[in-house]
């Protein structure tokens, strides 16, 4: 076979790259900012290889005030960093720096091929306060079953030079209806304070469903974090199924669930009885799955039209889990496949063009008799 | 008699021995009088860890086919405009073996026109979220995109939970038929970064 164009060789006699994993621990420091503040920071890094080599550095806007105690290790070790700040920072928040090892990509010495190195990277967080009242919020509820009260998180931090008095306000509604309002009693923070708050709503007697969280905090300023709250109760729902199948062939019959239990749902499967006027035609089952707190997937079973003439039947879905069963009888359809029908297309676009053809041919024949006889008559004068 | 310093050791050891074989299979058993609470405080510190498991691609070597412009490979099984290269070099495999969560980033030391040249030249990963779902979340590349040579984000979080921690990373190639020729000895680097 003539090959042209060009070759382009990646040559590997052996993966010269071994497989490698790069670690550091702690993950995380966070300090306010102070002026000229000096302060150290005790890492330790570590590759899976022992001879594998580490290179460490540091990114961010403030990593010029960084110091490493080593730019690289073999296999593990103590990386101290030496941070000195300088007297002022104009930007107010949080800046990040980040300290990280990867592997040494000098190690590649692959030739060729696309060679896939790990890098890991933890945080130092100078947060540098902001003039004034300036607070930052982060709330989370966790999604519960019916019955049950729903815990949540709050922390708030004090991120101003100034004091604070506040006292949050989480609300859950439905529908845009109040329906339980719980007050939390916070009052003074003082500059720099943190508060982390882990309490429970009486949601024990809200039914299920899903519902609206909002978080307010109000210190002149307003906070509003809403967060989504989903009652559970043991039950598959059936979301979706196919309805139209082929005849003459065995068709995936799918049917679409959703766990609305907050804990997970073990050897969730479908029975399906399909009937005709009473009369049962045929039935199959689909796999057992398990399937997380509130996750959708697909039940497949495989329905064998082989010997079903085309028609409405009922088909019967029966969804078990944990000794239930959802139910929901809906119609399905047999249908002969569409033909495939643009082979006729082309015929009737060849056979148009031919007839245009045959259309300007013989007005150019016409057209060039009818000037030969014009030119005759013109001789003949 | 009198025992010398030799036959005294050896007397103690011949009472330790007994009494060591003697307390083999022995059950103690008895009420407690007393009791006292014992805690045991185990600090478990942060660690972020990332693991290439599978690290290294080789496509082998091909030709663009004559007649056309380019050639793509890629690690599923693709191999469409060449021939000889390999399109069943496994995928990159990466897992976060650490106990935080971390966000994912990808970039690579080459784009496609450095590391492949030519006309309209194409080096693209995909992130497949398969073998372990939920591994990455908020995934930015579930179809294939180009490499770039900065950092970007493709889950956020990469969790560390065993269940939900492994990802593969498909990689795929547009080769064109006016690309670096010859052997390329240049290797391309994929940093997979893991931040907290």
């Amino acid at each position: 076979m003539i090959k042209r164009g060009v070759l382009l060789v990646f040559l590997i006699l052996l993966p010269l790259v071994n497989a490698g994993s790069i670690g550091i621990s702690p993950v995380h420091f966070e300090l306010f900012f102070e002026p000229n503040l000096e302060r150290t920071f005790d890492f330790t890094v570590s590759n899976a290889d022992p001879k594998g080599a580490i290179e460490v550095y540091a990114l961010g806007d403030l990593a010029k005030y960084v110091k490493l105690s080593d730019d690289s290790f073999v296999g593990e070790g103590s990386l101290r960093v030496y941070l000195k700040l300088p007297k002022t920072i104009e930007i107010p928040g949080n800046h990040r720096i980040l300290i990280g090892a990867r592997e040494s990509s000098s190690e590649n010495g692959a030739s060729g091929g696309v060679a896939g190195i790990a890098a890991i990277q933890a945080s130092i967080d100078v947060m540098v306060q902001y003039p004034g009242k300036y607070i930052e919020a982060a709330f989370n509820v966790n999604n519960v079953n019916k019955g049950e009260n729903a815990s949540f998180d709050l922390t708030v931090n004090n991120l101003g030079t100034e004091s604070i008095n506040i006292s949050p306000v989480i609300e859950v509604y439905e529908d845009n209806i109040k329906l339980l309002t719980k007050n939390i009693e916070i009052g003074k923070m003082l500059s720099k304070d943190k508060r982390v708050i882990n309490d429970f709503l009486a949601t024990s007697s809200l039914n299920e469903g899903t519902y609206n969280t909002s978080l307010v905090i109000n210190y002149g300023r307003e906070i509003r974090i809403s967060r989504e709250l989903k009652i559970g109760y043991m039950f598959v729902n059936i979301t979706d199924y196919s309805y139209n199948f082929s005849s003459g062939k065995i068709n995936p019959f799918r049917i679409s669930v959703e766990n609305l239990w907050n804990s997970e749902m073990k050897n969730v499967y479908a029975e399906i009885v399909i009937t005709d006027k009473g009369k049962v035609l045929t039935s199959f089952k689909t796999p057992s799955m398990d399937m997380a707190p509130w996750e959708k997937k697909d039940l497949v079973g495989f329905f064998d039209v082989s010997d079903i003439p085309e028609g409405r039947y009922t088909a019967n879905l029966q969804v078990f889990y944990d000794s239930k069963i959802n139910n929901k009888l809906v119609a399905v359809y047999v249908f002969k496949p569409p033909v495939n029908n643009v082979w006729m297309i082309w015929v009737g676009i060849a056979a148009g063009f031919v007839l245009v053809v045959i259309v300007v041919f013989v007005y150019l024949i016409v057209k060039i008799r009818r000037l030969k006889n014009e030119s005759g008559k013109k001789n003949k004068r | 008699m009198a025992l010398n310093k030799s036959q005294l050791i050896g007397y103690a050891a011949i009472i330790v021995i007994v009494i060591s074989l003697a307390s083999i299979g022995m059950k103690f058993t008895g009420f407690i009088t007393t009791s006292s609470t014992g805690v045991v405080n185990v600090t478990i510190t942060p660690s972020g860890s990332i693991n290439f498991t599978t690290n290294f691609i080789n496509f082998g070597s091909g030709s663009v086919t004559a007649g056309n412009s380019n050639a793509t490979v890629n690690t599923e099984g693709v191999l469409t405009g060449g021939t000889g290269w390999n399109s069943s070099a496994s995928n990159f495999t990466l897992e976060n073996i650490g106990n935080v969560n971390v966000s994912l980033a990808l970039k690579v030391d080459k784009n496609a026109t450095s590391y492949l040249g030519g006309t309209s030249p194409s080096f693209k990963y995909r992130v497949i979220n398969d073998t372990e779902p939920l591994s990455c979340v908020g995934n930015t590349a579930s179809s294939f995109t180009e490499f770039t040579t900065t950092d970007a984000v493709v889950c956020n979080p990469f969790p560390f939970d065993n269940a939900k921690d492994s990802i593969r990373i498909s990689i795929q190639l547009v080769i064109p038929s006016d690309s670096l020729s010859g052997a390329v000895a240049q290797t391309a680097l994929v940093t997979a970064t893991g931040t907290y």
